[in-house]
């Protein structure tokens, strides 16, 4: 007991740190962030669709392969948000709409799942002047003075460089990375013009969260630094002040009016690439450049400096009596005191966006029972290298029989026809996937009966039923039925209270996903290379797999799901005539 | 880092040799364990090679991990510290580029030795030195730490001080990194140790 308290201690720091890493801007959409991009992109989009705007909609590939994510993306924010039920209304917008939101979370997960720490890291740690300026940050070589305007002139030729290549193929339909729970990473098929648009709008949309801003939220007085301040390096003086997470959160009612002006200018830079691809492009320049004296509305000063601020920079290469001095109270902008609520530092708790509301909570539960989604990629070399992986655990299961063999058979005692039954309970908690989530929470019941074979008093035929729940986890936490198993195999007796198992069978799905239904029929592996059988009682065990391997593939048709979980299973077995 | 292995090897040597387990005798494989030998403790040198054979996500042979542990253990229980380099396959994205990442993983590792000898458990906790890692991750130089969790091995016994263990699935979490984006990777290996006891 007191082995596994001390335990819990470093995994609950570890799962803790391999719970989401959510990305260093507005949140994304998962069980523990809240979707603003998603959010803000499709708020910009009704805004210009309630203009009467004509939108360049795209005829979606005939497959329902990109409905069943559309619905699963769009559905969950119609259902907050009831002005945006007009996306599920017509097959073309749902399409554009789903584009959008794909393109609007990409700089942020690259496609991936949502919980592949390890696989995002590059895309978080993307310290080039690129990585850091889509999401309008400042790189770590813009220091000094005129950092904020190098950090916002890249932000800037970011959106400049995505309008171009969304209208350069704006009528064309491509594929992009996507997780699906349980599936993996599926390609979907988007509009190549709301994919760009989308992570367009996400630069914009970030440069309201990354940036200290004038009262009325629309003159940038300082761009915040993530890289930096992330690893424990920031000089303030020097780089800047630190990224906050307390901006990133667009739900919390003081930045509200942030958020609600950069939902506005995303409206305009939808309308400004609508324009640009009939042939004008005004509307587009005018949002990329500071606003006139007198005109000062959504279409203009996306990225505007202030302006004595930029003359001190221009003039002298220096901020200090500014408004714009990282060392100043940024002449009493309301914005910094929120920002200084929860700035980004190092921290071995890992996470830098802030939770939703009980999104802490949540978090902790995830130390605590490691909730978890499990991506799945290249299947078909996935399926070789099982394949061989289980020939590699059987040689070594041969080896260990072998030198079994040598010794006295430990089973004289068990005549041909003992019977056990088994109750049982499994669990996984963790996955070794290094492009996927490290959290695999899985479990459920399961029935074993073994019957010793004639012949060799050792061999025992198997017959097992189990069922799976698995939990989702990359829109909303969910707990699923998972899948129902039936297999049949052999166990084997290596020495007294030690035995391996192989089992193979066929695995149904119980519940409709995003891509496939229920009913569905594959198959399932079991594979025990060691269970330990305490004995308890007269003819009682409790039978213990620290470790087994369980491959569960119910849908065997793309896009499949086929799911390797590393198990522990706990039994207790009655035996017809063990002592 | 260098102080850290001396301090390790250093502590390997001043280990209070007059220590002595329970007066037990303790059944092995081969039978009882002589009185007055096996029961004391006694210097062991342990070699290991480990391979996630297979990975979830359909890698083969993702992570390699080898080393050398020393420490002193009974017919029951043993504490080693170890010196362990860890190689694993890590995919980044959006390049999808695999990096191989290195690091090295100075612990403490016990075990307790079940069924008389024919099986063992193991536990295994230290700091992880990341010595190969991204190009991000130069940004900083902070050691992690790495838990190796061996719930059930088979032992052979190779004559009288030697013996072969062979732990089917073991769980390896390795962490060099805590802070910033932190890099977390868990492995399942099948791990071949040699123990010696001279």
């Amino acid at each position: 007991m007191r082995a596994s308290r001390a335990l819990s201690l470093p995994l609950g720091v570890l799962v803790w740190c391999a719970a989401p890493a959510p990305a260093e801007a507005y949140q994304i959409g998962s069980s523990v962030t809240s979707p603003c991009h998603e959010e803000m992109t499709l708020g910009s989009l009704v805004l210009v669709m309630d203009e009467g705007a004509t939108l360049p909609l795209v005829t979606p590939p005939p497959s329902d392969e990109w409905l069943g994510i559309a619905e699963s993306l769009l559905v969950p924010l119609a259902e907050e948000h009831p002005e945006f039920e007009v996306f599920l209304d017509e097959g073309r917008l749902e399409f554009l709409a789903m584009s959008l939101v794909l393109g609007a979370r990409v700089p942020d997960t690259a496609g991936r799942a949502s919980t592949s720490a390890n696989a995002l890291r590059r895309v978080h740690l993307d310290v080039s002047p690129d990585g850091q300026h889509r999401h309008c940050l400042r790189a770590p070589e813009d220091d000094g003075a005129s950092a904020d305007l190098v950090a916002l002139d890249g932000a800037r030729g970011v959106i400049a460089e995505r309008i171009e290549h969304a209208l350069v193929a704006f009528d064309e339909v491509e594929r992009a990375p996507f997780f699906v729970d349980h599936h993996g990473d599926v390609q979907v098929p988007v509009s190549v013009f709301g994919l760009s648009l989308g992570t367009a709008l996400h630069t914009l949309e970030d440069a309201h969260a990354h940036t200290i801003r004038t009262v009325d939220g629309r003159v940038v007085l300082s761009v915040l630094n993530f890289s930096e301040a992330a690893v424990g390096e920031l000089d303030q003086a020097r780089d800047g002040l630190a990224h906050s997470v307390a901006l990133d959160d667009c739900r919390a009612p003081e930045v509200r009016p942030l958020v609600e002006i950069a939902v506005e200018r995303g409206a305009a830079l939808i309308r400004a690439a609508l324009e640009a691809r009939e042939g004008d492009g005004a509307l587009l320049q005018r949002g990329l450049s500071d606003c006139d004296a007198d005109t000062a509305d959504a279409t203009c000063g996306w990225f505007e400096y202030e302006a004595s601020c930029r003359e001190a920079v221009e003039s002298a290469d220096e901020l200090e009596g500014t408004c714009c001095a990282t060392d100043s109270d940024l002449c009493g902008s309301e914005w910094l005191p929120i920002a200084r609520e929860a700035l980004s530092e190092p921290l071995v708790s890992c996470a830098y966006g802030a939770p939703r509301e009980g999104g802490q909570l949540w978090l902790a539960v995830l130390a605590g029972v490691l909730v978890a989604a499990f991506a799945r990629r290249r299947r078909a070399v996935a399926h070789r290298h099982a394949c061989a992986g289980a020939v590699a655990l059987c040689l070594a299961a041969w080896a260990l029989r072998s030198e079994a063999a040598e010794r006295p058979s430990p089973s004289t005692d068990h005549p041909p026809g003992e019977l056990s039954l088994a109750l049982e309970a499994h669990g996984s908690l963790l996955s070794d996937e290094s492009g996927g989530s490290l959290t695999d929470v899985t479990f459920g019941p399961g029935l074993r009966g073994q019957m010793r074979l004639p012949g060799d008093p050792r061999l025992s035929w198997v017959l097992h039923v189990e069922q799976n729940s698995w939990m989702a986890f990359e829109q909303e936490a969910h707990l699923r039925p998972g899948v129902l198993s039936l297999g049949t195999g052999v166990s084997f007796d290596l020495a007294p209270q030690l035995s391996t198992s192989f089992v193979v069978g066929s695995s149904i799905l119980l519940f409709d996903t995003a891509l496939a239904s229920a009913g569905s029929a594959g198959f399932f592996v079991d594979l025990r290379p060691l269970t330990i059988a305490l004995p308890v009682a007269k003819n009682w065990f409790v039978g213990v797999t620290p470790l087994g391997i369980s491959w569960e593939a119910p849908v065997l048709v793309e896009p499949m799901i086929s799911l390797v979980h590393y198990r522990l299973t706990l039994g207790i077995a009655w035996n017809s005539s063990r002592p | 880092m260098r102080r850290v292995a001396c301090g390790l090897v250093f502590g390997v040597l001043a280990a209070p040799g007059t220590v002595r387990a329970r007066e037990t005798v303790e059944p092995t494989a081969d039978g009882p364990a002589p009185r007055g030998r096996e029961t004391s403790l006694r210097p062991l040198f342990g070699a290991e090679l480990a391979v996630a054979i297979f990975g979830s996500g359909g890698e083969f042979a993702r992570s390699l991990r080898g080393g050398l542990s020393l420490g002193m253990a009974s017919t029951r229980l043993g504490f080693e510290l170890s010196a362990l380099v860890t190689t694993f396959r890590s995919e980044a994205v959006p390049s999808e580029a695999e990096e191989w990442l290195v690091t090295l993983d100075l612990g403490v590792k016990g075990h307790l030795t079940l069924l008389g000898g024919r099986a063992r458990t193991a536990l295994g906790l230290g700091p992880s030195f990341l010595l190969r890692g991204a190009d991000a991750d130069e940004l900083t130089n902070a050691p992690g730490l790495f838990l190796d969790i061996r719930p059930l091995g088979v032992r052979f016994p190779l004559g009288a001080r030697t013996a072969l263990v062979l732990d089917p699935l073991g769980a390896l979490i390795v962490a060099p990194r805590l802070s910033a984006t932190p890099l977390v990777d868990v492995q399942f290996n099948t791990t071949f140790s040699v123990e010696v006891l001279p």
